[in-house]
C-alpha cells in the first residue's frame, strides 16, 4: 500500500525537517525558491507550521515533494529519471482497476467534519506569492464525474481558499472537469466535487494522466503504481464519487449553478503570474482526515510543479514521436521550458526522421520549441544541448516553423492572434554517405574514457568548497 | 535580408488599477465580458465593477 507517509520514510535523507517554524504566508514557498535557486531539491516537511493568524497548526505541511527527478524517477519505480519517456509510455498501457473499501475503513476518514463544522482556515494552506489574493489549495486533485456515464475525472487545479465553507476551484475551458460542471449546470443542478490532498507521488502523478473523455483514472493509477489503487466512498456524494482511501485529507463539497466569481491573479508554471479569470465557488460540505494529517502543497511555477507533469509529458510524447520516427531514443521536457519545450534524441535515423519528430511534437499540447539531436548528446545537459545548437545547426536549412498553433497559457501569445508560432530544429548530424564510413562531420574533440574516470577519482577526494563556482 | 524582429510587439495583458488602494492587477478578457462578476483587488480586497476601477490598461 502506498501514502503519502511511506514515501517520506523511504526518501529518508532526502527530506529536509527545518527546526524552526515557518508561516504558512510566503515563508515556506520562499524556501522552495530558495533551494531552487541553489539547485538543490530536498522533500520539504515543516512540521511547525504557522496559520496566517501566527497560531500553530496540528497538521505539518510537505512541498517540494516532486522537485527532484531523482526522487520522482524512485517514487514512479523507474530505475533512472533519464528513462521516464519509455516507462511512462509502458506503465500507461495496463491499466488496473482499484479496489473499493468499506465503510470505517479508509484512513482517510478517521476525522469526519460536516456543515458548519467545516473550516478550511484551519487547514495550514500556504500564501506564495506577493500578488496572490490569498491563500491557495495547490495540490487539491479536484474530482468530478460526468452525470452521462458516471465515469470519474480528475485533474488538480487551482483552489482560492475565500472562507470557512469557500473555495473556487479553476478548471480550463473545455477540460474535462469543466465539461463535467457545465454538464450538470445544464441540467441546473449543482456539481458534485471532492478535492483530495496528500498522497505517493506516483498516484498523485498517474491520476493526472492525459486521457480521452470520458475515461476513469483510477485504472490509469493502477497502470502506473503496478497494483490497485484503493478507493472509499466520498462522506456526501457516496459512490458517485470515490476518493482515494489512503490519502491525508479530502474536502468535499458542491460547485452552485451559475456561481462564478473573480479568481486571481495565481502563480502558473510559467513563472509568471497568471491573470484574475472567472472561475467557478465550491460551498464545502464535509472535510475528512487522517488523525495525524499533512498537508501538501505544490510549489507553483517550481521544479516542484513541472518535473512531474513534464515526465508524464516525455511518455506521451514518446509514444506519439515513435509512431512517426522510429528511430526516436529518447525525449526530455526541461524544466528550463516550463513545459514548452522538448529535447528529442535519435538514433541513426533516417533521413526524413528528425524532420518527422519535430512536426509531430509542435503538434502536442504546449510544445512550442523542439529540437533534435543525435545520440552522442546528452539530452539531459542544458550545456550539450546548446554545444549542438551553436555546431550543428544552419538555421535556414535546420528549422521548421508552424503558424497559428494552439498553446494555451504562453505568456508572449499575441493579443487577438488565433495561436502561436512553434519552432522545430534538426540539430542532428549528416548521415554517412557509405555503410561503415564515418559521417561527414568533425569529430568531437575527447579525452579518453580511462583518463576521465582517473580524473573523477582525484576530485572525488578533493575539497572543492573554496573553488570559483563561475 | 527580411526581418520581423519587433513587429506588432504589443503585449497581451490587461491592468487594472484599484480606485480604492491604487493598487494594479491584471485580467483576463473574459472576467472583463462577464459584466456580472466583480473584480478582485488583490492588494486590498476591494470588489468593483470594471466602470468603478481607476484605469484600465489595455494593449495598444
Amino acid at each position: 500500500m502506498r501514502d503519502l507517509r511511506s514515501f517520506l520514510d523511504a526518501a529518508g535523507g532526502a527530506v529536509f525537517r527545518p527546526a524552526q517554524a515557518l508561516s504558512v504566508v510566503y515563508e515556506i514557498t520562499a524556501l522552495q525558491h530558495a533551494l531552487e535557486a541553489q539547485g538543490q531539491h530536498p522533500v520539504v516537511c515543516v512540521e511547525r507550521a504557522l496559520l496566517a493568524d501566527g497560531r500553530h497548526s496540528p497538521i505539518g505541511v510537505v512541498c517540494n515533494l516532486t522537485a527532484s527527478r531523482e526522487l520522482t524517477a524512485r517514487a514512479l519505480g523507474f530505475s533512472d529519471h533519464r528513462s521516464a519517456a519509455r516507462s511512462f509510455a509502458e506503465g500507461l498501457g495496463r491499466p488496473i482497476a482499484p479496489v473499493v473499501l468499506g465503510r470505517g475503513e479508509a484512513p482517510v476518514q478517521q476525522r469526519v467534519l460536516q456543515g458548519d463544522a467545516c473550516d478550511l482556515g484551519e487547514l495550514p494552506v500556504l500564501r506564495q506569492h506577493t500578488l496572490d489574493p490569498g491563500p491557495y489549495l495547490t495540490a487539491a486533485h479536484v474530482t468530478t464525474f460526468d452525470p452521462d456515464t458516471g465515469i470519474d475525472n480528475t485533474a488538480i487545479q487551482r483552489c482560492w481558499v475565500k472562507g470557512p465553507r469557500s473555495t473556487s476551484y479553476y478548471p480550463y475551458a473545455d477540460s474535462h472537469n469543466d465539461i463535467n460542471l457545465r454538464k450538470f449546470w445544464a441540467r441546473g443542478q449543482a456539481c458534485p466535487v471532492a478535492l483530495w490532498i496528500g498522497h505517493h507521488p506516483a498516484v498523485s502523478i498517474a491520476a493526472q494522466a492525459k486521457l480521452g473523455y470520458p475515461e476513469s483514472h483510477w485504472n490509469a493509477v493502477g497502470g502506473i503504481i503496478g497494483e490497485p489503487l484503493r478507493l472509499a466512498p466520498s462522506v456526501t456524494h457516496a459512490d458517485r464519487i470515490l476518493v482515494p482511501a489512503d490519502a491525508e485529507l479530502v474536502i468535499e463539497g458542491f460547485a452552485p449553478p451559475g456561481a462564478l466569481a473573480a479568481d486571481g491573479p495565481f502563480g502558473e508554471f510559467t513563472g509568471y503570474m497568471g491573470p484574475q479569470i472567472l472561475a467557478p465557488s465550491i460551498e464545502v460540505t464535509a472535510i475528512t482526515r487522517r488523525e495525524n494529517a499533512l498537508y501538501h502543497d505544490y510549489g507553483s511555477g517550481l521544479s516542484d510543479m513541472l518535473v512531474p507533469d513534464n515526465m508524464a509529458m516525455e511518455g506521451k510524447l514518446f509514444e506519439l514521436l515513435r509512431g512517426v520516427a522510429p528511430s526516436v531514443a529518447n525525449v526530455h521536457v526541461p524544466v528550463s521550458g516550463r513545459r514548452f519545450h522538448a529535447y528529442i534524441q535519435l538514433c541513426r535515423p533516417a533521413p526524413e526522421e528528425p524532420r518527422a519528430a519535430l512536426a509531430a511534437a509542435l503538434q502536442y499540447r504546449r510544445i512550442k520549441m523542439a529540437l533534435a539531436v543525435d545520440e552522442d548528446v546528452d539530452i539531459f545537459s542544458e550545456g550539450e544541448m546548446l554545444w549542438a545548437l551553436a555546431t550543428r545547426v544552419q538555421w535556414d536549412r535546420d528549422t521548421l516553423t508552424l503558424a497559428e498553433m494552439p498553446c494555451s497559457l504562453d505568456p508572449s501569445w499575441p493579443a487577438g492572434a488565433r495561436g502561436i508560432a512553434k519552432l522545430g530544429i534538426d540539430a542532428t548530424l549528416p548521415v554517412a554517405r557509405r555503410a561503415g564510413s564515418p559521417r561527414p562531420f568533425a569529430p568531437r574533440a575527447l579525452a579518453p574514457e580511462a583518463a576521465l574516470e582517473g580524473a573523477r577519482r582525484l576530485l572525488a577526494s578533493a575539497d572543492a568548497s573554496r573553488w570559483p563556482r563561475a | 535580408m527580411t526581418t520581423r524582429a519587433g513587429a506588432g510587439k504589443q503585449g497581451n495583458a490587461i491592468w487594472v488599477q484599484c480606485a480604492a488602494c491604487a493598487g494594479w492587477f491584471h485580467v483576463s478578457e473574459a472576467l472583463l465580458q462577464a459584466r456580472a462578476a466583480k473584480l478582485h483587488c488583490p492588494h486590498c480586497h476591494a470588489q468593483f465593477q470594471e466602470a468603478q476601477a481607476a484605469q484600465v490598461a489595455r494593449p495598444c
